[in-house]
């Protein structure tokens, strides 16, 4: 009988966050410009010191202002999408779940081409302009999270199936709805946004929204954390739940709130990048077990390495070119699925 | 509520010479799917107590109400009328977390979504009597470990709960019951899926657990010998009523029995003056 | 192509052409057939013509075999570069049974070009991105059209891709400092609030084309293979070498000034020009309104 400890947890953390750590360097190297890390690690280390504003080295601007920038969006994005898969997995009882599920995704995506028809319509200041599309994605995620609420309701409160069946049908609708609308936009517009659907990180935005995102993610990710405990006991039914002392309406709104913000957060500045959210937590739940209290963390921390590693592929396997992130988390994802999928079977 | 009947010792007596813990008054509820529609199923007005260390069984053909009152006992559904009271508190107006630290609740199957080990099973009951998020004290691995001692599954902690037999589950599960370090223990149909031999262990572990750790327990159930050997009181139910609450001396009279489960019954009663059914063949 | 076919001075011949094809504005007044994906085959048919023409870059080639299927011959052009377009230009021209038009028209646009060369002479081509798409980063290949356009203008498109349409590393483009940044939008009012947008963007301030805000602005012409390319080739080099054309009101934001000026364009689309008939004289032809994207 070994239980949970803080101490355990804290060094299956601090396991992941050092390779966390490595493929962030890694990922700094590698790219279409080449890297020195030793002239990149002084001038860094210069820049925290105080001794420099910025990185002077050979493309230390392309680092800072390019790459940089790219992989942090790329762990904001994967760690939220994890902890919002790992969330609605236990949420809807279904391991099949994943953050998308929903239609939250449908719904930013919907936002962000509504956004692109009406941009140059719009006559906005510039350091807004940059903000639209992710602001209306964002937007029509948060409208999409309210329907799917009030249609996954039953007697007053959420039921997980009539919660899954009701993101279900708005996801396919909301789809549609996207499909209409690509058929009928100018087909400049479609090649941008069948890249954005696919998932990609190399879009550029102010300061600003990447602080957003990560207090975002810490503020979401924390609420749910502080319910590890009440969704392990959730995975065994609403009703048992309940008679071991958790307040099933109320975790299961406070969840499925904050999860689902996580997933606007993400989608609304990458798009829908695939298989992340479906599959780290398996992959952490297979090494670190079920425990939400281990899972979210290492979830996040998995995620954030998964969707960096695949960025860094996405950048440098046909450089100076390059390929969405999604295809390369839906390449690497669906076999590693099925493996997955077979290895529980058997 | 006692009857000469009845052979019993002295410290029986006084363990059982408690003011009732667990108060039934007046309890009914109905269901309906759709408002416009007249309700699906009701119970009607049910009243009994329960003092610590007392077995009652909730006894009755199927659909006669039976799980339902005990939600109701729960706190998990709230009565139309009437309400019920744990040591004078209503129980439905007490958050998830208090009735959790006082009532504890044994269903039939667990449908475990990821697997798990039987002690992480146990250790779950251990929840409500911590901060939401918290890590497992020392003291709460003792309380867990004795729950599965209590049930004689200490050597299951370490097993997979899927892979144990389901004889071997309902002990599990009835060890996370027993780590909520409950008042007031609660349990829906145990015996449906256990062999006779598990039916009996069980049966005597529990009347031992409730002796031992006085706790109230209440059974639904609708094994008429089971109720009639273990139970110190039944509640009779049919088709939503209430018949009869008493001791099983008084409750089995074939007539009300034949009645009840519409079938033809004898009844005897035992050397140690409880009733035994004998089901009969035949018209 | 439906330009073409005015420019060759035919267009009475022209029965119907796509919804998008709208230069010259007389365009918009003929029947019009649908769109260039999928166009409406019993339109077309109701209109009996005698040739359809297609683009290869726009229409389907499932139009074409429908209408083949029905007995209607069709012209496809593919051009991939200018010169690809004098060469259509002029076989149009014989299809259509005008070869002296379509000389006439060809001379005219080659000695343009010829001019504009010489003028650019000795002028070292401006290292240009052409963007397509600004977030992803979209451009053109090598062997797109516009990359040949931009030969013409006295640029070089830094990308070398053998993709159309490729989604190119913005990294790569900070390397590169590419002097400007070429866009192609049929509302030139809205390039510079766009570059100023993109300059509040971190990854973007970077590159000395948009902090000193060096773009140029093609004409929506330059998606459609047609002789108004020319003008557009024209204006192009204009905005990127002001000091060859010193006498000329230069301006990153002119417009194209043609015969008459354009309509803001939608993509227009493209008609399915099946194999061409013998036909010269006056049979009525249909026109199908062909423009590239």
């Amino acid at each position: 009988m070994r239980p949970l400890t803080l101490r355990r947890l804290l060094l299956q953390c601090l396991l992941l966050t050092a390779i966390l750590f490595f493929v962030v360097v890694v990922a700094l190297k590698f790219g279409a410009v080449p890297v020195s890390l030793y002239a990149l690690g002084r001038d860094l280390l210069r820049v925290i010191l105080g001794q420099s504003s910025q990185i002077s080295s050979d493309y230390g601007l392309i680092i800072q202002n390019i790459r940089l920038p790219r992989i942090i969006l790329g762990i904001l994005v994967g760690a939220s999408l994890s902890v919002a898969g790992t969330s609605f997995q236990a949420l809807l009882r279904n391991p099949l779940a994943d953050p998308y599920v929903l239609g939250v995704s449908s719904g930013a995506a919907l936002g962000a081409i509504l956004g692109l028809i009406a941009e140059p319509h719009l006559a906005l200041p510039p350091s807004f302009a940059g903000l639209l599309i992710p602001l209306c994605a964002f937007l029509a995620a948060t409208a999409t999270i309210a329907a799917v609420y009030f249609l996954g309701r039953r007697q007053g409160q959420i039921d997980s199936t009539t919660l899954l069946l009701g993101g279900v049908i708005t996801a396919s609708f909301l789809n549609a709805v996207i499909m209409f609308l690509m058929s009928t936009v100018t087909s400049s517009n479609t090649r941008g946004m069948a890249f954005w659907l696919m998932g990609n990180l190399s879009t550029s935005f102010q300061k600003g929204v990447y602080w957003f995102l990560a207090a975002g993610f810490f503020v979401a990710s924390a609420i749910i954390y502080s319910a590890a405990n009440d969704l392990n006991l959730l995975l065994a039914g609403e009703k048992e739940a309940m008679h071991l002392g958790v307040d099933v309406r109320r975790v299961q709104l406070v969840v499925y709130v904050a999860a689902s913000f996580l997933t606007g957060l993400a989608v609304s500045v990458s798009g829908a990048v695939a298989y992340v959210g479906l599959i780290v937590p398996h992959m952490m739940r297979f090494i670190f077990g079920s425990d939400h209290r281990t899972l979210l963390p290492t979830a996040a921390l998995g995620g954030a390495i998964a969707v960096v590693i695949a960025d860094t592929i996405a950048r440098t396997v046909v450089a100076p070119n390059e390929i969405a992130v999604g295809a390369v988390t839906a390449i690497v994802g669906a076999p590693l699925f099925i493996y997955l999928l077979r290895r529980r079977l058997a | 509520m006692s009857s000469p009947a009845f052979a019993r010792n002295p410290s029986e007596i006084s363990r059982l010479s408690n003011d009732p813990r667990l108060g039934v008054e007046q309890v009914s509820y109905a269901y309906s799917a759709n408002p416009a529609q007249a309700p699906l199923f009701t119970l009607e007005a049910t009243s009994f107590n329960a003092r610590p260390g007392e077995i009652v069984a909730i006894l009755g053909p199927n659909a006669s109400g039976k799980s339902t009152l005990l939600q109701i006992i729960a706190g998990a559904l709230q009565p139309l009328s009437g309400r019920v009271l744990l040591n004078g508190f209503v129980v439905h107006s007490l958050s998830p977390r208090t009735r959790a630290q006082r009532i504890a609740m044994v269903q039939q199957e667990s449908r475990l979504l990821f697997p798990a080990r039987a002690w992480e099973f146990v250790l779950q009951g251990r929840h409500a009597h911590g901060r939401s998020l918290r890590f497992e004290s020392a003291d709460d691995v003792l309380i867990a470990k004795n729950a599965l001692a209590q049930v004689g599954a200490a050597a299951l902690s370490d097993r997979w709960m899927d892979q144990i037999s389901g004889g071997e589950k309902q002990r599990v599960i009835l060890a996370r019951a027993l780590a909520q370090q409950p008042l007031l223990l609660l349990l829906d149909e145990p015996t449906l899926h256990l062999d006779i031999a598990a039916q009996v262990g069980l049966l005597d572990a529990l009347r031992r657990l409730a002796a031992e750790n006085r706790y109230t327990v209440a059974i639904v159930t609708h094994e008429l010998n089971l109720a009639a050997e273990y139970a110190d009181q039944v509640v009779l139910m049919q088709r939503g009523r209430c018949l009869r609450v008493g001791p099983p001396a008084s409750i089995y009279q074939r007539e009300l029995l034949e009645q009840v489960f519409q079938t033809p019954l004898s009844v005897e009663f035992a050397s140690n003056g409880r009733p035994r059914v004998t089901v009969l063949s035949g018209t | 192509m439906t330009e073409t076919v005015y420019a060759l001075g035919v267009q009475d011949r022209l029965v119907g052409d796509t919804d998008y094809c709208d230069y010259p504005p007389d365009a918009q007044t003929k029947t019009k057939v649908g769109g260039a994906v999928n166009p409406s085959l019993e339109k077309i048919a109701s209109l009996h013509p005698d040739l359809v023409l297609v683009t290869k870059a726009l229409n389907l080639p499932e139009t074409v075999h429908s209408l083949d299927g029905l007995g209607i011959s069709s012209y496809a052009s593919d051009p991939h570069t200018v010169n690809d377009i004098l060469t259509s230009t002029l076989k149009v021209a014989d299809l259509l049974g005008v070869p002296e038009a379509g000389a006439m028209v060809t001379g005219e646009m080659q000695q343009r070009l010829n001019s504009l060369k010489r003028r650019l002479g000795s002028f070292p081509p401006r290292q240009a991105l052409f963007v397509v798409w600004t977030q992803p980063l979209i451009s053109v290949g090598r062997s797109t059209f516009i990359a040949d356009a931009l030969l013409h203008a006295g640029a070089v498109s830094i990308v070398d891709s053998s993709q159309d349409w490729p989604h190119v590393s913005l990294e790569e483009v900070a390397r590169l400092q590419p002097e400007y940044l070429i866009f192609a939008d049929s509302h030139s009012e809205t390039v510079p609030a766009q570059v100023d947008a993109l300059a509040t963007l971190p990854a973007w301030r970077i590159l000395n084309a948009v902090a000193n805000r060096r773009f140029a602005v093609i004409s929506d012409a330059v998606n459609r293979p047609a002789p108004r390319i020319v003008s557009a080739i024209e204006d192009l080099a204009r905005q990127l070498h002001p000091e060859v054309f010193a006498d000329k009101p230069t301006g990153a934001k002119e417009k194209i000034e043609k015969q008459t000026s354009p309509e803001p364009t939608k993509p227009p689309q493209n008609f399915v020009f099946v194999f061409p008939s013998q036909s010269t004289g006056t049979r009525s032809l249909a026109g199908g309104c062909a423009c590239a994207l």
